[in-house]
């Protein structure tokens, strides 16, 4: 256990198996962006599409011409804003949101979208 | 400069000083001295006989300059200033010695010595009355406008007193929205009135006073000009939302999709990336929070679906200009970061939450709409701990007492009573302070109503990681005995602490702050509103943790000093500034410029090729240039070189080597004496001491001048660092007078006979163990190998300051 305080309503990030949870956990309300590592390709597409350019993107590891690691995300907890941009760019549905345990994508419910990912598509 | 003609007043001050000191035998042999036309004593000499009698002499004899040998000059220099100015003599041609604070005072078992010490004092003062200057007070205009920083509950009223009385009043705070702490509270204690209920009026009132330029989402970043004209450059943070445009209306907040914590609500509830703070905010407008801002224009849309186009997105940092004549600074306070004692565990376990938090919570408009829950199962708890003290009275974090926290936990408790009759409620506490109107009747009743009070700080905080139940370990002080106490709640009460950027700001404002952080006063008891910078006022918890009705009585009292200054128009400054002789100035010749990096206030301008010019309405009035000055080339107007040197010639006329001669800051060091003084602390009667208003102002040769002169040992003193009253002036002092330690003993004298001390005005007892060592190391070292040091320095001496003159030695 990290013995370090938490700022409150801080963005928590750990990793549960092959899963990275992004725990937001309000006295009046809990938010949650669940990454499934199994799923997720490492494509970078919700990387290009964050708003906030939270999600960061490494690419695949080479040893000579053997890939010593797959491409993959990872998040920026201070900068992460929990909109749900990234959710619905993603592919292969690897990403899910959800608020006090149901699933709801924030950008979706009001249809506003972040001005970076209109420009691209 | 005509023939001085100076008449002595020895005061018995009834018997506070004639019961020491005999007052006749020193009027008598003062009498004696050169250029005393006149001596006499008194029983009261501030008395309104004796200042007629000071006023008869003046004009019977022909008196130009007078001196009063009684009590401090901090205590009656003004009172006498005014007499002999209404005789028609200049006000600086007027010299106090201070035969009580610093002799009949602290010598009572010694009257002989205490006697010989008076008279010392007298003849120190006559011999700088010898060289005192008749000094013009400095008129300045007033511009009729304040500025006003910080706009909490002090704030607000010192606004809104100074719009009444007509004086244009610019009300700076740098969050969205006006109301401070305050706002955010449920109750008030001993009256339990709701909060923003009283304040959101006054709010209101603000926002639409003709006379208040409200200036929210802004910060002061410069600060220029002197007293009546100051320079003040505000930043105004881009809000996103053109002010004008908005009306409030929040269908922007509704098409917002990101939600982040509040920080109106302690993060315990969310807000939109554009928000108004809380529904009563002033001004009704609301703002972007770019660092959560998506830019997907949800707002842009619905703002025009309303009919206005109020969101610019494009908006920049925008710097506005303001020209006030007064400034009072409302910064208020910040809550101690409990997480800081890791034993409580705030920030790591679920249920351990700060008193602003639970003020949030038990609001009915806050984010869980008044209930207390738990927030690892959003239960109410059945049992609750409130701690107090935490992060004040502890050496670990804060020494000092932060005040209001007793009263705000008393009220917590009894709402939470209120609330939910079957909460089992504890509160341990260290003491209870409840010392003002309706405060001790308030904590009876808390104990009346049930609360269980426990005396004791507990020592560590443990969560049952099962049920996230908290176990409290303390000591019980009542019962002398350790005990365990499981609740289902901490609520802990943190200390006030000074907000962030408070530095900035003192450094903006050049006014000091005292070693908690908080914004000093210029004196503790007599100007507890204004700062050390004149025309700079502070009030509510800028100065130090307050509860409401202090901070608003501060607020009225910094506006009725503020407009004493706007509504003169004009405004009197002391004219002990320094002043550089263009003849003498290096920077003439070469690139010197000194000065200007000593002074703490940026008052010298040394152009290339040009003497170095002193901007009179800035200068404090330290003497720091003076001392620094390596031509000599500045004089501080009132304590010149000449005087300085005079009083110590004086001084050390007789015996010298069984003398100590102190150099003491008005503010802190002397004040120290005094304080012993009127404490009655007993102290050997060997020191002498010279008033000069700065440590910054004590030039090394002083120092050796003494050595010359022979004095026994040597003290120079001020301020703590942190504490200095013209910011840096002990900081140039330390620098300055260090190097002499190892200097002297290549001049054959030993360094012990040279003491460099810093104690603040409070420590009286600091002050006396000090002159009680001093004078055991001179005891020790023998008036033989003083004389003999002296003997051998003595050449060396001469030679090193022979630009002083011969002084008669």
């Amino acid at each position: 256990m990290v013995w370090e305080p938490k700022r409150r309503g801080a963005i928590v990030k750990r990793d549960v198996d092959d899963h990275t949870i992004m725990e937001r956990s309000l006295l009046v309300k809990r938010y949650e962006l669940e990454l499934d590592r199994k799923k997720c390709i490492g494509c970078g597409i919700c990387a290009d599409a964050c708003p906030k350019e939270a999600i960061k993107y490494s690419p695949a590891e080479f040893k000579g011409i053997r890939a010593i690691s797959r491409p993959s995300i990872d998040f920026d907890p201070e900068l992460c804003v929990l909109c749900g941009e990234c959710v619905t760019v993603c592919p292969l549905h690897a990403l899910t949101m959800r608020m006090d345990g149901a699933e709801r994508i924030p950008v979706v419910e009001l249809n506003v979208f972040a001005q970076a990912t209109r420009k691209r598509w | 400069m005509e023939e001085p003609r100076i008449g002595v007043y020895v005061c018995h001050c009834g018997l506070n000083i004639a019961a020491t000191v005999e007052c006749e035998e020193v009027a008598k042999r003062a009498s004696g001295l050169p250029n005393v036309v006149l001596s006499k004593d008194y029983r009261y000499m501030c008395s309104d006989p004796g200042q007629e009698m000071i006023r008869k002499d003046i004009v019977e004899h022909g008196l130009n300059r007078v001196i009063v040998a009684a009590c401090s000059p901090r205590m009656h220099e003004q009172t006498f200033r005014r007499c002999v100015a209404s005789a028609g003599l200049n006000p600086f041609l007027f010299e106090m010695a201070n035969i009580r604070e610093l002799c009949s005072w602290c010598h009572t078992h010694h009257p002989i010595e205490a006697t010989e010490k008076a008279f010392d004092l007298v003849k120190m003062a006559v011999a700088k009355a010898r060289y005192l200057n008749p000094l013009e007070v400095i008129k300045v205009p007033v511009t009729k406008a304040s500025l006003v920083i910080g706009g909490g509950v002090a704030g607000i009223h010192a606004a809104l007193d100074l719009a009444d009385m007509g004086f244009k009043v610019y009300l700076v705070e740098r969050s969205p929205t006006i109301g401070g702490h305050m706002a955010q509270l449920d109750k008030t204690f001993p009256t339990l009135d709701c909060s923003i209920c009283i304040l959101g009026p006054k709010m209101v009132d603000v926002a639409q006073h003709p006379n208040i330029v409200l200036l929210t989402y802004s910060e002061v970043r410069r600060v220029e000009g002197y007293i009546g004209n100051f320079r003040v450059t505000v930043v105004r943070k881009p809000r996103y939302v053109v002010e004008r445009e908005c009306n409030g209306c929040g269908e922007c907040a509704k098409a917002c999709p990101v939600e982040v914590p509040n920080e109106f609500d302690e993060g315990l509830g969310f807000r939109k990336a554009i928000y108004m703070p809380f529904p009563q905010a002033v001004p009704a407008k609301y703002t972007i929070d770019r660092r959560a801002c998506i830019e997907c224009m949800g707002c842009v849309e619905a703002c025009r679906l309303q009919g206005r186009n109020a969101i610019d997105l494009d908006m920049r940092e925008e710097e506005i200009q303001l020209e006030v004549g007064t400034i009072i600074v409302a910064t208020g306070y910040d809550l101690y970061d409990a997480s800081r004692i890791k034993a409580y565990g705030y920030g790591i376990y679920d249920n351990v939450f700060a008193a602003l938090e639970f003020e949030r919570m038990i609001n009915a408009s806050g984010p869980t709409m008044g209930q207390i829950i738990r927030h690892s199962d959003k239960r109410v708890p059945n049992s609750l701990a409130f701690i107090t003290c935490v992060g004040s009275r502890d050496e670990k974090a804060n020494i000092y007492c932060s005040g209001f926290c007793c009263m705000y936990t008393l009220k917590n408790a009894l709402l939470m009573r209120e609330h939910y009759p079957n909460t089992k409620i504890y509160i341990l506490y260290m003491d209870m302070r409840t010392p003002f109107k309706g405060y001790e009747e308030f904590f009876r009743r808390a104990r009346e109503e049930g609360i269980i009070f426990l005396r004791g700080r507990p020592t560590e905080i443990y969560e049952d990681p099962k049920t996230k139940n908290l176990l409290i370990s303390m000591e019980n002080i009542s019962t002398g005995e350790p005990m365990d106490l499981e609740v289902e709640m901490v609520v802990l009460s943190p200390a006030a602490v000074p907000p962030e950027g408070s530095e900035e700001l003192a450094r903006a404002l050049t006014i000091p702050r005292e070693m908690s952080g908080f914004f000093m006063e210029a004196h503790a008891k007599l100007k507890p509103i204004d700062a050390a910078t004149d025309g700079v006022f502070l009030c509510g918890a800028a100065h130090g943790p307050k509860d409401i009705p202090y901070s608003v009585s501060q607020g009225s009292a910094a506006a009725s000093r503020a407009a004493r200054i706007m509504a003169r128009g004009e405004w009197e400054i002391e004219p002990i500034v320094a002043y550089v002789d263009p003849e003498k100035c290096r920077n003439t010749k070469a690139k010197c410029g000194i000065c200007t990096t000593k002074c703490p206030y940026g008052a010298i301008t040394a152009e290339e090729g040009r003497a170095a010019v002193v901007n009179t309405a800035k200068c404090h009035g330290c003497g720091t240039c003076a001392a620094d000055c390596p031509a000599n080339a500045i004089t501080q107007m009132h304590f010149t070189d000449a005087q300085i040197i005079a009083q110590i010639h004086a001084a050390l006329e007789e015996k010298p080597e069984e003398k100590i001669l102190g150099f003491l800051c008005n503010w802190c060091s002397y004040g120290a004496a005094d304080l012993a003084g009127t404490s009655r602390f007993e102290y050997p009667t060997e020191i002498r001491i010279i008033r000069v208003m700065c440590s910054g102002r004590i030039d090394r040769d002083f120092v050796l001048e003494a050595f010359r002169k022979g004095a026994g040992m040597v003290l120079v003193s001020g301020c703590r660092f942190g504490d200095c009253h013209y910011i840096s002036g002990n900081y140039n002092a330390e620098k300055r007078i260090k190097p002499l330690f190892s200097l002297l003993p290549r001049l054959g004298i030993s360094p012990e006979r040279l003491r460099l001390e810093w104690f603040s005005a409070a420590e009286a007892g600091f002050y006396v163990n000090l002159v009680k060592e001093m004078s055991k190391t001179l005891r020790e070292l023998g008036t033989d190998r003083i004389r003999m040091e002296n003997e051998k320095a003595r050449p060396l001496l001469d030679r090193m300051l022979i630009h002083l003159g011969g002084g008669g030695s």
